[in-house]
């Protein structure tokens, strides 16, 4: 009963809430670094991109994300990742979402579009050149991986308390996987942008973590870092340019 | 005796120069951090034994040094630049058109049917709340 009053509480909060935390135009920039015996070396650089499209449907947000190992690392273990969501601005509910992934010899690409009123979102994948075509039963309020990044940071995270879980249901592939950020609490971090109060959450899902993730503790709710484990070593992306904020 | 400690000074410049360049070549600290563990331990082995060659022995000790270092000072002298891969963008572009197209193929089924009632833009866009606005997110 409590925790029940606790939620609406928090759907009080939340539900009104118009999105202010980021805008079309704004770019940010990270470094993707691996960590073994205590030391970082810099391999990858990620982007993330906000921008209008026009669309029949009126103009729509494109959320991208590009993922690229830096020139002298290409020909170690060259990575061209692109994963974008073309999503509602009014409530960031994706509208189609593409994943694109080539890492070393591993390529594929996902490619789907969202009908929530029919819960199903409709996915082809090519791998290997061959095409796949399904359908994927998705929950109310299901996001892909890039709108449900802008959707956390849309969100009024400033009524969490430690211990508090954001549940998230995030497409993966080709099933729907439950993501749940455990808030940790503020901690201050030295970022490009000064030094920053932020929120900190630790990211799992049933079976496994993702890792930590920082979100300034503003109004734009940036990711400013993320650790996560990694079988040899640790990750390490950290956010080294932003415009547009 | 002599020529052993001579040949083992020359080793230890010449693995720690090996691992500078591999460190250029691959920008990682991977190769440094291995060999250079492996030199200083070849020269801290070495160097406490009297030595015979005072000024191999000064070069030896500056640039084991420095290759120790090297890993702490690469990352800051290192350029972290991606190249402008002109098949990757063309890819991002395409990419970017067929989801456009897809979403405008709804609209145009929408209209072709000539009613728009659970169908075509609907299905594509739903409120994610009673208010249309963003979705209360679950909290536990």
């Amino acid at each position: 009963m409590r925790n029940t009053l606790f939620c609406f509480l928090f759907i009080g909060n939340f539900a009104m809430s118009q999105i202010t935390a980021f805008k079309s135009g704004e770019q940010l920039t990270y470094s993707t670094s691996y960590q073994i015996s205590g030391l970082y070396t810099n391999i990858a650089e990620i982007n993330l991109s906000v921008f209008s499209t026009f669309t029949k449907k009126g103009n729509m947000l494109k959320l991208k994300g590009t993922a690229k190992t830096f020139s002298n690392f290409d020909s170690f273990f060259k990575i061209r990742d692109l994963y974008e969501s073309v999503a509602d601005p009014d409530n960031l509910n994706p509208l189609t979402f593409t994943r694109d992934i080539e890492e070393g010899p591993y390529s594929k690409t996902f490619l789907y579009s969202f009908n929530h009123n029919a819960k199903i979102a409709s996915g082809k994948e090519t791998r290997k050149g061959k095409n796949r075509n399904y359908n994927v039963s998705i929950p109310v309020g299901c996001h892909d991986m890039i709108s449900a990044l802008y959707y956390v940071r849309a969100i009024n995270l400033s009524v969490l308390k430690p211990g508090n879980k954001l549940i998230l249901k995030v497409l993966i592939d080709d099933s729907v996987k439950t993501v749940s950020l455990n808030y940790n609490g503020k901690e201050t971090l030295s970022t490009v942008l000064g030094s920053k109060s932020c929120y900190k959450f630790s990211a799992s899902y049933p079976g496994g973590t993702f890792g930590t993730i920082w979100f300034t503790a503003d109004n734009a709710k940036i990711p400013v870092s993320i650790e996560a484990k990694i079988p040899v070593g640790k990750g390490r992306i950290t956010l080294t340019r932003a415009v547009g904020i | 005796m002599k020529t052993v400690k001579i040949t083992l000074q020359i080793m230890a410049i010449i693995i720690a120069v090996l691992a500078i360049v591999l460190t250029f070549l691959l920008n990682s600290n991977l190769p440094i951090i291995i060999v250079g563990v492996a030199v200083i331990l070849l020269g801290a082995n070495y160097f406490i034994k009297k030595q015979t060659n005072p000024n191999l022995l000064n070069v030896s000790i500056v640039v084991v040094v420095f290759s120790a270092v090297f890993p702490f000072i690469y990352p800051l002298i290192s350029m972290s630049e991606v190249d402008d891969d002109r098949e990757f963008n063309q890819k991002i572009i395409q990419h970017e058109q067929k989801s456009v197209d897809l979403i405008n193929q709804s609209v145009d089924t929408v209209a072709a049917e000539g009613n728009s009632k659970n169908t075509g833009t609907e299905k594509m866009v739903a409120p994610a709340s009673a208010e249309g606005g963003l979705a209360a997110p679950t909290i536990q």
